[in-house]
């Protein structure tokens, strides 16, 4: 890695590989020699500020098991009286070898089905990305600011899934299906994105105007098959499904707003806003299976399909706020008509529905004192079902576990409310914290599963009623002795959530308790920890099956030290993360990780430009990515691999305070 | 309406001729500017200034004033001088909520019987503190400077054992006494200067003032030292930059 300064003038080259990380750079290491990413900042009155932060890429989701990755990439930038521009290009390679498995008890009508899973994957993912970045003027006189990515990625997976099915009947289990599945894809995806912006203070103040448009063109082309053989109870005969299959989706979607705020007096404002997104996105999907003659030539026409989808979305929305020094406010609502438009191109039929959009917020910020602070929040918004719940299409990439969508779903409403509290002493150390949360939504969105006697599940989404969800923390923490904190955080949430199983409805009120220890010392001697410990109880019950309790014990906590030997120049990192999930009926195993990671560090050189590194992660090895769900009548637990222990050896090399160049070895 | 107007412009025009046939002032009201630099006081504040932070201070860059000004007055007669915040600058936006100015707070100085009444605010505590007035040891350099149509002379003094200020006082208003709560110069502090804090403090105005000075405390109010600010900050963990500022803030209260 590499960069120059010169003036305001940034030259950035870097070249990486390893087999730890996703991305070539870190976020740390993205502003030092990328664009930065995409990062909003913003500062409050108060002294506070807040930094989001965003990948334009999504593909994070995707980042699971083990990566071995390559990237080479530059940035130029520079700076003049009122422009700015910066430009980027990378070209990233990974591979990821991901290993998942699992079990989901499915609680039934007087009987349970347990299903185990296993899949084997291997992707590589293969990108080159441009962009640049355009600054022109000032807030006063109007600031533009012009963003354009381009991005071309390649993806080919091949993965390997077995999956057997027994049925759980007073202990006696029986095999009701075993399946392997072989499936693998290659696609291709151009996008092009970018946005316009201008924004302007006018000289009365408080009144300003901003506008921005941005735009998403996307063209997706992918190629793949299923291979699946599965045997259903003790059947002497195989049910194969041996298809290959194409598609290609081609979108583009523009959003625009404009907001206006006019001062009505020094301390209230009204903020006028307009919002039009239109949606254009055309998906061809050919699923063909063999003829006689051993080629793939007959179109499967219930899994294939052509359509055109429209999306015109408008809204406008008035708010008023007031700020004042101990109290700000503002209340006001959208109002806005999104219509949806679907065109089946090979049955040649037409659907269009529209959806009348109603969000009204209010929030309210009290600060009677410095460092104390009650805040309330409610805000409203319409949820409408997106295309593919509304399409009746049909998924088939796992046989035994088929979604198909629904054309009489109706739009939903969510009510939202939090509230926060905050006191903190700093002369004292002493900090009070309660907050919390409530929210329902009328006509949500849920699933109606059919399970049939073979183990094979239909799902089809559906509208319920009197689901909800809700948290709440309190937390306090002081001084205890000589600087070092302790503090006691008690914590519940929980809530309600409805399907439909084989057409019985089902409630499952879930929630889960915990009290945690905190403790930490941050202070300017020679050592600094902080830690916290975390003991808690997650339960869920089913109307389905009330006599089914699933309660299980939970335990997190970290430790992390610093230690510094300032003398000898030597730095020693610990850190360590303990979770642990107890056992019941469902998850009959506890699952408990502790990962220990410690780091060393020593600096040489009369000018303190050498580093050397010493870091030992997961040093006991037992570092897993697990996920456990007991939200609903289908408790389900998997398991990703993940990085385990490995020893990184690391030197680097400051030529200068603002140049640096890193060779990490591993 | 004319005849007000009129009569203020009388009254300005009388000021100014006032001033000048005057060659002393033992009584008045003294309109300061401060201004602070803040963007390079964050600067020197932040522990590191690479990778994500050097985009943070990018940012807050373009979204604050590179200078915050603000108004403070110094009341005064022969015997004390009373210092707060004049009027809410509101187009100032603070990086550094600390240098908000602070109406509640208010530097009384009693040179008759060398004590310093102090109302100050840190953190969450409110102190109203009595101490001895500052003692400092002024070197009077021979360089001149006009601040508000007034001849004024260079002094430099240390405090807090390395931290250098700068001030510029006037023989031609008498009462020993300045702003921030500084003193011991043969006359009036008409400018002050913080190099370490990116600080300086101007007087824009000065009026004659013939109503007496009015106090905003009780004399049989419950007087804590500026010792116990001291204390109590000390107390706090804070990194040692911070800790160093705010010590100097306490100070200059």
């Amino acid at each position: 890695m590499g960069n120059l300064f010169k003036g305001k003038r940034k030259i950035a080259a870097y070249a990486t590989t390893n087999s730890s990380e996703f991305e070539g750079l870190n976020w740390d290491e993205l502003a030092t020699y990328g664009d930065g990413g995409n990062i909003t900042t913003e500062f409050n009155d108060d002294g506070s500020s807040m930094m989001f932060m965003s990948s334009g890429d999504g593909d994070y989701a995707e980042n699971k098991g083990l990566p071995d990755q390559q990237t080479i990439g530059g940035f130029y930038g520079n700076k003049w009286k009122n422009y700015s521009i910066g430009n980027s290009a990378q070209f990233q390679k990974v591979r990821m070898n991901i290993q998942n498995n699992g079990y989901t008890k499915s609680i039934l009508p007087g009987y349970s089905l347990y299903n185990t899973y296993a899949e084997d994957k291997l992707q590589t993912r293969k990108r080159y990305k441009m962009g640049s970045k355009n600054e022109w003027g000032t807030d006063s006189t109007g600031l533009f600011k012009l963003n354009l990515n381009a991005a071309q990625t390649s993806r080919n997976s091949n993965s390997t899934y077995t999956s057997e099915t027994f049925n759980n009947n007073n202990s006696i289990s029986s095999l009701l299906n075993k399946s392997i599945q072989e499936r693998s894809n290659a696609d291709k995806d151009n996008q092009l994105t970018g946005s316009l912006s201008y924004r302007q203070k006018l000289k009365k103040k408080g009144r300003s105007i901003s506008a921005e448009a941005a735009w998403n063109l996307d063209d997706k082309t992918s190629e793949g098959s299923l291979y699946s053989s599965t045997r259903y109870g003790l059947s002497s005969s195989l049910d194969i499904v041996d298809q290959k299959k194409s598609g290609r989706q081609q979108s583009s979607y523009t959003n625009s707003s404009m907001i206006f705020t006019e001062p009505i007096s020094k301390k209230s404002f009204l903020v006028f806003k307009y919002n039009l997104a239109i949606g254009k996105n055309e998906s061809e999907r050919n699923t063909k299976s063999k003829s006689g003659q051993g080629n793939y030539d007959q179109l499967v026409d219930s899994l294939s399909n052509h359509f055109q989808f429209n999306t015109f979305s408008n809204s406008g929305s008035l708010n008023f706020r007031y700020v004042d020094k101990k109290l700000t406010m503002s209340a006001g609502s959208g109002l806005g008509r999104v219509n949806y438009q679907a065109n089946d191109l090979e049955k040649l039929t037409n659907r269009s529905i529209s959806f009348a959009n109603f969000l009204p917020v209010f929030n309210l910020v009290f600060k009677p004192k410095q460092q104390r602070r009650l805040s309330i929040d409610y805000n409203g918004s319409t949820t409408n079902p997106s295309l593919g719940q509304i399409q009746p299409l049909i998924n088939n990439d796992n046989p035994l576990s088929i979604q198909v969508g629904n054309a009489n779903l109706v739009q939903g409403f969510r009510n939202n409310m939090r509230f926060q509290f905050s006191d903190y002493k700093v002369l004292k150390s002493r900090s009070l914290n309660l907050n919390g949360g409530f929210s329902t939504t009328s006509n949500d969105i849920a699933m109606s599963t059919a399970v049939d006697a073979a183990g094979k599940t239909i799902s089809k989404y559906i509208n319920v009623n009197g689901v909800y969800d809700y948290d709440i923390r309190a937390s306090y923490s002081r001084d205890i002795i000589k600087g070092i904190s302790g503090g006691l955080v008690l914590r519940q949430d929980g809530g309600s959530n409805i399907n439909l199983v084989n057409g019985i409805r089902n409630v499952t009120n879930y929630h889960s308790r915990s009290i945690s220890l905190d403790f930490g010392y941050w202070g300017e001697r020679w050592y600094s920890f902080n830690g916290s410990f975390r003991i808690g109880k997650s339960s869920s019950t089913s109307t389905l099956r009330p006599d089914f309790k699933n309660t299980y014990t939970t335990m997190s906590g970290y430790l992390a030290a610093d230690l510094k030997f300032k003398k000898i120049k030597s730095y020693v990192n610990l850190w360590s993360d303990l979770t642990y999930y107890g056992s019941n009926d469902v998850f009959v195993k506890p699952l408990s990780m502790f990962v220990f990671t410690p780091t060393f560090s020593k600096i040489f050189g009369k000018t303190e430009s050498f580093t050397a590194k010493l870091k030992v992660f997961d040093l006991f090895n037992q570092n897993r990515d697990i996920n456990r769900n007991n939200s609903s009548n289908f408790l389900s637990q998997s398991t990703y691999n993940t990085l385990r222990r490995f020893v990184m050896f690391g030197f680097v090399y400051n030529l200068k305070n603002k140049s640096a160049l890193a060779t990490p070895a591993k | 309406m004319l005849n007000k107007i009129f009569t203020l412009f009388v009254l300005a025009v009388f000021h100014f001729t006032g001033f000048a046939q005057q060659t002393f002032l033992d009584r008045g009201k003294i309109f300061y500017e401060r201004r602070i630099s803040q963007l390079a006081l964050q600067d020197l504040l932040m522990e590191r200034n690479d990778g994500f932070s050097s985009i943070f201070v990018e940012e807050m860059k373009k979204q604050f004033p590179k200078v915050i000004s603000d108004e403070y007055i110094l009341e005064f007669d022969s015997q004390q001088s009373y210092y707060h915040a004049g009027v809410e600058n509101t187009n100032n936006k603070y990086i550094l909520t600390d240098f908000k100015p602070n109406e509640t707070e208010f530097i009384h100085q009693q040179l008759d019987k060398n004590i310093a009444i102090s109302k100050m605010n840190l953190f969450e505590k409110t102190y109203l503190t009595s101490d001895s007035l500052k003692k400092l040891n002024w070197k009077i350099s021979g360089e001149t400077r006009e601040i508000a149509g007034f001849e004024c002379k260079k002094a430099i003094a240390t405090i807090l054992d390395s931290v250098v200020v700068v001030a510029f006082y006037t023989d031609e208003i008498t009462p020993s006494t300045g702003p921030l709560g500084f003193n011991g110069l043969p006359g009036t502090i008409l400018g002050f200067a913080i190099p370490r804090l990116y600080l300086t403090l101007f007087a824009t105005k000065v009026e004659r003032m013939d109503t007496p000075i009015k106090v905003r405390y009780k004399p049989a109010e419950k007087f804590s030292s500026k010792k116990t600010a001291v204390a109590d900050l000390k107390k706090v963990e804070m990194s040692g930059r911070w800790k160093d500022m705010m010590m100097l803030q306490i100070e200059l209260k």
